[in-house]
C-alpha cells in the first residue's frame, strides 16, 4: 500500500479516500483486521490522531467496524462494498464524460472511444 | 489542567523587544508546529519553557507550576546545538541519561544507536556533526515525557536524514504526549501535525488546527505562511 | 543527586589533571634518582632540569587545576553543554554546589600531590633536618607546635586557592550577565573580585587595629619592633576567619544570582 497526500488539502480526508479505494479494491480484504491506529500511521508516516480521525470517519461511513477490546475489522458487508464499488465508478465515469465533452465529443463518440480502448 | 500554558510572555534583550505578549496553550497528545521565519522568536520561545533564558515579564507553566525541576522531568528539549559532551563516549553519555532522567528508557536508546551502526564505545568527538545530531534525537526521544520539545531538527538535512528524524519522531513517542516542533521548513513536517502556530516579529499571529487552516484556505499550510510572510 | 553531579564534575576534571598528577610524580623520582648517582656533570645538569621540570609541573597541576575547573563551569553553565546541564531534572544550587565542591576538592588533592613530589624529590635526612628546624624555629617564635604550624601553612594555602576559585566563579557569574564582552568582563570580574577579598580583609584588620593598639601595630611601620608573636597569631587568626566569612559569603551570592537563572546564548 502506497500513500500519497497533497499538502493542500485536509490530510485526514486524504487519508479516508485512499483507505477507501484499498477496501473497495480489496486490497485489504474484508474481514480483515487493521494494523492499529499508531502502525497505521507510522506506515503512512502521518499523525496517529489524524489516522484517528480518518478511521472515526471511516467507522461512520461503516466501512470498517470496532471489535471490542479486538480492533479494528474491515466490513464483512458484501452489498456495503459493492455500493461503494458503484459508486466510485460512477464517479469516476461521470467525471471522464464530463471531461470529454468539454473537448467537444458527443455521447456515441464516447461509447465508440470507450469500446475500442477497452478492449 | 493544560500541559503547558503561557501567560502575555515578554522577553527583549537591552530593550530590543523579541517576543511581545505570547499566549500559548499547548493541550496533550497533539503535535503541534510552531512555524516562522529565521529569527522571529521561536527559539527564544523555547529556550524560555526550558529555563535557559527568564522572560522580562509573564508565566509560564508547566502541569501548572512554574518551570523548574518538575517541568524539567517532564519535558524533553532538543536545542538546535549539540550539547553533549565530546570527550565521552556513547555509552558514557547513555549512563549520563540513566543517572538524571528516571524516564530515560536506554534498552530502547541502545536499539536506536544499533540501527545506525554506531559502536557504543564511540567517542562522540570523532562522529560527524550529522551523527552527533541523530544521537541527541535519540536520546531526546528515549525519554518517556510528556511533552516533547525539537528546535528545528530538520535544519540543513538531507532528505534520508529527513525521512530518518521524522521517522524517529513518529516511532518513539510517547502516545498520550504532545510534541513541539518548530521549523521554517514547513512543507516537510506539515502533514503530521495536528495543530500550527505562526509566529512573527515576537508575536503569535495564528493559531489553529492544521486540517481546518487546509479546508478554510483550501491550500498547504505552506502555501498560507508564503502568502502570509511573502517570503 | 549531588553525589551524580559530583561525580562527573571529578571525572571531568581529573581526567586530565591525573596525568599532570603523575607525570609530576615521575619527575620527581627521576629527580630523586638523578640526584643520587649525582657524579658527573651532565648527569648534574640532567638532574637539574628534571628537578626544574618537577616543579614547574607543580605550577601547572595548580593552574591546570584552576583553568579545567572555570572552563567546565563556562562551558557547562553558558556554553554549548548548558542546554543539557539545564534541563536537566536537578536544582540549580546542586549545580552550583557541586561545581564548588569538585573545586575545592580537586584542589585540596593537587596541593597534596604536590606535597608529595617536593618530598619524592628533595627529601633527605639533611632536607628533613633542615624543614623541622624551620618549623621549629617557626614554632618557637610562634610560641606553638610544630603540627600547628604546618596546619596553618597548609590552611593558608588552600584558603588561598579556594579564593581565587570563588572569585572565578563570581565573575564568571557577574561577566555572564551582560549581554556582551562576556569573557573579558568575567576575567576582569574575577581578578575584582580576588582584590576585593584581599583588601577588605585588610581593611577589616586594619578597623580592628583602630579600637585595638596591639593590631594597629600591623600597619604602623615605625615600630616595627613592638609587633608581638601575639599580634601575628590573632592577625593570622582574623585573617583565616575572615576568608573564611568572605568565601561562604560569596558562595551565597553566587547561589542567589545563579538561583535568578541563566540568559544563555
Amino acid at each position: 500500500m502506497n500513500f500519497i497526500f497533497d499538502n493542500d488539502r485536509p490530510i485526514y480526508i486524504q487519508l479516508v479516500e485512499q483507505l477507501e479505494i484499498y477496501i473497495i479494491s480489496g486490497q485489504i480484504k474484508s474481514g480483515e483486521k487493521l494494523p492499529s491506529v499508531r502502525e497505521l500511521a507510522l506506515k503512512t508516516k502521518v499523525n496517529p490522531n489524524t489516522m484517528q480521525k480518518a478511521l472515526v470517519e471511516l467507522e461512520d461511513l461503516k466501512l470498517i467496524y470496532t471489535e471490542r477490546t479486538n480492533g479494528k475489522y474491515v466490513t464483512k458487508d458484501q452489498k456495503l462494498l459493492d455500493k461503494f464499488k458503484d459508486k466510485y465508478a460512477r464517479e469516476k465515469t461521470k467525471k471522464y464524460i464530463n471531461e470529454m465533452q468539454e473537448l467537444g465529443f458527443i455521447d456515441p463518440e464516447i461509447i465508440e472511444i470507450l469500446k475500442e480502448e477497452s478492449i | 489542567m493544560e500541559l503547558l500554558e503561557c501567560k502575555h510572555i515578554y522577553k527583549g534583550y537591552d530593550k530590543k523587544p523579541v517576543l511581545k505578549d505570547i499566549n500559548l496553550k499547548i493541550p496533550r497528545g497533539k503535535i503541534i508546529g510552531l512555524l516562522g521565519k529565521n529569527g522571529m522568536g521561536k527559539t527564544t520561545l523555547i529556550k524560555l519553557i526550558n529555563d535557559l533564558l527568564i522572560p522580562t515579564s509573564g508565566e509560564i507553566l508547566v502541569n501548572g507550576k512554574e518551570v523548574g525541576i518538575e517541568s524539567k522531568k517532564i519535558i524533553s528539549y532538543l536545542p538546535e546545538r549539540t550539547y553533549l559532551d565530546k570527550s565521552m563516549t556513547i555509552k558514557q553519555t547513555l549512563d549520563y541519561f540513566t543517572d538524571f532522567y528516571d524516564n530515560f528508557d536506554i534498552e530502547k536508546a541502545k536499539k536506536l544507536i544499533k540501527d545506525l551502526d554506531l559502536e557504543i564505545d564511540t567517542k562522540i568527538s570523532k562522529m560527524s556533526k550529522g551523527m552527533q545530531e541523530k544521537l541527541q534525537l535519540i536520546l531526546v526521544m528515549s525519554r518517556n515525557v510528556e511533552l516533547y520539545i525539537l528546535d528545528e531538527p530538520l535544519g540543513g538535512v538531507d532528505p534520508a536524514t529527513r525521512d530518518y528524524i521524522l521517522d524517529t519522531i513518529l516511532n518513539n513517542f510517547n502516545e498520550d504526549a504532545s510534541i513541539i516542533i518548530s521549523t521554517h521548513l514547513i512543507s516537510d513536517i506539515e502533514r503530521i501535525l495536528d495543530e500550527v502556530i505562526f509566529i512573527d516579529k515576537g508575536k503569535i499571529i495564528l493559531s489553529s488546527d492544521a486540517d481546518k487552516l487546509r479546508e478554510k484556505e483550501n491550500s498547504s499550510i505552506d502555501e498560507i505562511f508564503r502568502r502570509m510572510f511573502k517570503c | 543527586m549531588l553525589s551524580k553531579c559530583l561525580k562527573y564534575d571529578l571525572k571531568y576534571i581529573y581526567k586530565v589533571l591525573i596525568v599532570f598528577y603523575l607525570i609530576d610524580i615521575v619527575f620527581a623520582c627521576f629527580t630523586r634518582v638523578l640526584f643520587y648517582f649525582d657524579n658527573s656533570f651532565i648527569l648534574h645538569i640532567i638532574a637539574l632540569i628534571s628537578s626544574g621540570t618537577t616543579i614547574s609541573f607543580m605550577f601547572s597541576i595548580v593552574i591546570n587545576n584552576l583553568m579545567r575547573v572555570w572552563a567546565r563551569f563556562i562551558k557547562n553553565i553558558y556554553g554549548d553543554e548548558s542546554y543539557l546541564t539545564h534541563t536537566l531534572p536537578i536544582s540549580k544550587n546542586t549545580i552550583y554546589t557541586s561545581k564548588f565542591l569538585s573545586s575545592i576538592i580537586t584542589m585540596f588533592t593537587s596541593i597534596l600531590v604536590i606535597i608529595l613530589c617536593i618530598f619524592i624529590a628533595y627529601y633527605s635526612e639533611y632536607n628533613l633536618e633542615l624543614l623541622k628546624n624551620t618549623l621549629q624555629f617557626f614554632a618557637t617564635v610562634m610560641n606553638s607546635t610544630t603540627i600547628k604550624v604546618i596546619i596553618t601553612a597548609f590552611l593558608c594555602l588552600f584558603l588561598e586557592f579556594t579564593t581565587i576559585l570563588q572569585a572565578g566563579f563570581t565573575g564568571i557569574l557577574l561577566g555572564h550577565r551582560s549581554n556582551n564582552l562576556k569573557m573579558a568582563k568575567s576575567v576582569l570580574y574575577g581578578f575584582l573580585n580576588y582584590l576585593f577579598v584581599v583588601a577588605i580583609s585588610v581593611l577589616i584588620i586594619y578597623i580592628i587595629g583602630l579600637f585595638n593598639p596591639n593590631i594597629m601595630a600591623l600597619f604602623n611601620s615605625n615600630i616595627n619592633n613592638t609587633l608581638t608573636v601575639d599580634i601575628v597569631k590573632t592577625a593570622l587568626f582574623l585573617g583565616i576567619c575572615l576568608y573564611i566569612i568572605l568565601i561562604s559569603i560569596y558562595y551565597y551570592i553566587d547561589i542567589k544570582i545563579f538561583k535568578k537563572g541563566v540568559n544563555v546564548d
